[in-house]
């Protein structure tokens, strides 16, 4: 369903076929476009991303905990016109680049590749380093790699599997000890 | 249905459910009216124990649901789907409202009010309040002190519940209290560096949430967020609490859905004949009548029926021969402090959520002799707690299996102290109703001409000079403040508008909430306030309900009403 969704939205954002309600969107994505294949299949793109930012370690990653799924729940069903073109923006920005240096899309490309992509991302967001996050300014429109790392962390944080393995979840504690060493949770609080 | 009652209740929030129950107690037939819908403890608590993953959206608010029907109440932050249920509506129940001179009007639509999404702190006055008005000149002078409602608090200290901890403060008098909470270990960091560098106090909040078992309620399970309801009822509110036991009586009748419109005045008898009632449903208009009236519908709600009570011999609306109907409306400075990380607790985090936090008791213009650029002062309330992904999450740098570790561990330990400023009664802050905007019961709506004055500006600014200097003390670092302008109505302290005084021609209500203007008339909510201390009122709204119905019904025995 999060992908059928998903890949219409991306037929939408090429023009396809414009509906008035998404017009603004379309507006906007008729510029930012120059080919079919700018987007491809953006459900897998956002696979492969989410995987990429909360890999799976010790604890579960991004796609086990269904990062994906609410990314494109947000992308279709919550974010402006606007956000959606900027998100999708972004999508095309990430795909152009990995045809131009790797002459392939995104998700086909090796993934040290798609970590040279996403770090360029990172980079141009200003959110690679910690002196560069300081020197962020907090207004103005958030760059693609924040968007979409606010979304995975955000859908991670709150499903099911990451508020349970990654984090401890324990929604009837029955007392309070405001001294309780970390070394018993391990992890933090789900909250 | 029987429309000829012993007593009338106007609302059935914190105040409301006091009155109900002191009087149901005391044998009246009592109807309480309720604007809201009807819903139960418990059963209908939709939000309580919701895990993360079954909120929509990982609880991103639905902007545009919000903007559309909740353009006010999404300002507060108890707002958000595991709670949307209990709000008003902003849509279908609006108010005029000015973004050039913004007020912030946060209702309930239910039954039991806000007193089911309050945050349950509970500080009672001392004279140190109710002498202010009469030593600065702000405002007319109480016309009751400490020891008048000293007894009150301790009698419904002792129905709530309240945990907390005793200091033998003056200025902040010590309640009949159960065990208090604990504050966690870098509170108490904090409380002993307070004290030792600058002889402060840090206290855990004294808070409506149980310790002890009580009357059928259990002890907090420290599951955290309270304002989504709590089933088991440990914390207070009308639904847990003195609904119930005015239903225990056989005395009581609740009608929901039930919009007061107006009181009818006997101006032959000098009474208050009965209230006017639309049924939010229906439309269907009734008219119910009592001995007794108690308005408890909030400070804005009260006047608001009382303005739009207006006669040919009350032409500016019922009870204001005095012109100070709607006037004299206050609220807490909000949203303003500062915050830091306390480092060297690495290893210790929290276990169970507390729903509490500290409080620093005022410390300025304990005396008269401090030489401070304001009147009156203000109090801090905050915690400690250990940042985790939501914060951790925005501030790291890159991505990946490094960035995953850095957010899901505990962060640092952060402490925020936010201050609640006193604020002047001034006429010129005031509510009024709108003849040209009516709501769709016919009843004009509310609309404020309000601002905070440059003495809550100057108490904002030692807030947050103050906030800056205990948190150096307490060995902060990376220290910044924070002032959001929240605008009023914020704090959720809205009083005054009805205000008590010793002369009807300066006030509303005498000694007892009774109007001067008919003696069967009792306001009891926030509308009452004369000041507003800096401390959260609801307490003293409790307090002041118990001791008026305790009025009210000796002298409606001793045919005196």
């Amino acid at each position: 369903m999060q992908r059928r969704e998903l890949l219409k939205f991306g037929a939408l954002m090429l023009g396809a076929s414009v509906s008035p309600a998404c017009s603004r969107a379309v507006l906007s994505a008729e510029d930012l476009h120059r080919d079919s294949d700018a987007l491809g299949d953006v459900f897998r793109v956002v696979e492969v991303l989410s995987e990429l930012i909360l890999p799976a370690t010790d604890t579960p990653g991004a796609i086990e905990a269904g990062v994906p799924n609410f990314v494109s729940n947000v992308v279709t069903g919550w974010y402006t016109d606007a956000e959606r073109v900027r998100f999708m923006q972004g999508i095309a920005t990430l795909q152009a680049a990995s045809h131009a240096s790797f002459s392939a899309g995104f998700v086909d490309v090796t993934i040290e590749q798609q970590r040279q992509l996403l770090d360029q991302a990172a980079r141009e967001a200003g959110a690679d380093t910690a002196a560069s996050m300081q020197a962020r300014s907090s207004g103005g429109e958030k760059p693609f790699f924040l968007m979409l790392r606010e979304l995975v962390v955000l859908g991670y944080f709150t499903s099911e599997v990451g508020a349970t393995q990654a984090l401890s979840y324990n929604p009837v504690p029955g007392h309070y000890d405001g001294a309780y060493p970390v070394e018993q949770v391990g992890t933090h609080w789900s909250s | 249905m029987n429309t000829d009652f012993d007593a009338i209740v106007v609302g059935s929030g914190i105040s409301g459910g006091w009155a109900a129950k002191e009087l149901a107690e005391k044998g009246l037939k009592t109807l309480v009216l309720e604007r809201g819908r009807p819903i139960e403890h418990g059963k209908d608590y939709l939000g309580e124990h919701m895990a993360p993953w079954e909120i929509p959206y990982g609880g991103l608010p639905l902007r545009d649901l919000y903007d559309e029907d909740y353009s006010i109440q999404q300002k507060c932050y108890a707002f958000g789907e595991t709670t949307r249920q209990f709000w008003n509506n902003d849509r279908e129940n609006p108010y005029v409202y000015d973004a050039e001179k913004p007020f912030a009007w946060i209702r309930a639509n239910v039954v039991g009010g806000r007193s089911l999404m309050w945050a349950r702190q509970c500080y009672r006055w001392s004279d140190l309040d109710f002498e202010a008005n009469q030593k600065d000149g702000y405002g007319v002078d109480w016309p009751i002190r400490y020891d008048d409602i000293a007894p009150w608090y301790g009698y419904v200290e002792r129905f709530v519940g309240i945990s907390g901890e005793k200091l033998g403060l003056s200025h902040l008098p010590d309640g009949d209290f159960q065990p208090p909470m604990d504050l966690n270990v870098v509170e108490r960091h904090v409380a002993d560096k307070l004290q030792e560098a600058l002889d402060r106090v840090m206290t855990i909040g004294r808070v409506a949430v149980l310790t002890e078992p009580k009357d059928g309620r259990a002890v907090c399970h420290y599951c955290g967020p309270c304002h989504r309801g709590c089933s088991v009822g440990a914390y207070f509110s009308s639904l847990s609490s003195t609904l119930p036991a005015a239903e225990a009586t056989g005395n009581y009748t609740l009608q929901a859905n039930a919009v007061v419109e107006s009181l009818e005045y006997d101006a032959a008898d000098g009474r208050v004949a009965g209230v006017r009632v639309v049924d939010a449903e229906t439309k269907e208009r009734t008219f119910y009548t009592a001995k007794l009236v108690f308005l408890c519908a909030s400070a804005i709600g009260s006047t608001q029926i009382l303005m739009n009570s207006k006669t040919d011999t009350h032409p500016t609306g019922f009870a204001n021969a005095s012109d100070s109907l709607g006037r004299y409306l206050m609220d807490h400075t909000y949203a303003v402090g500062a915050r830091g990380i306390i480092p060297g607790f690495e290893k210790y985090t929290t276990y169970g959520n507390r729903p509490n936090g500290f409080y620093i008791p005022r410390f300025r213009n304990l005396s008269d002799d401090e030489d401070l650029p304001f009147l009156r002062g203000y109090g801090y309330q905050g915690s400690a707690s250990r940042m985790n992904w939501r914060t951790l999450g925005n501030v790291s740098p890159g991505y990946g299996a490094e960035y995953k570790e850095a957010i899901l561990r505990p962060g640092p330990w952060s402490i925020s102290f936010s201050g609640f400023g006193e604020c002047l009664p001034n006429a010129d802050n005031r509510m009024l109703l709108d003849d040209n905007k009516i709501d769709r019961f016919g009843i004009p709506q509310v609309k404020f001409d309000f601002a905070f004055g440059p003495n809550e500006a100057a108490i904002r600014a030692d807030i947050l000079e103050q906030a800056k200097i205990m948190l150096r003390a307490a060995g902060a670092v990376e220290i910044s403040e924070y002032d959001g302008n929240a605008p009023g109505g914020l704090a959720i302290h809205e009083m005054g508008t009805a205000r008590m005084g010793r002369d009807p021609h300066t006030s509303v209500l005498n000694g007892f909430n009774q109007a001067h203007a008919a003696n069967n008339l009792f306001v009891t909510d926030g509308a009452c306030m004369t000041s507003s201390s800096c401390v959260n009122p609801s307490i003293t709204y409790m307090a002041l309900t118990a001791r008026a119905v305790d009025y009210a019904v000796t002298q409606l025995r001793d045919g005196q009403i």
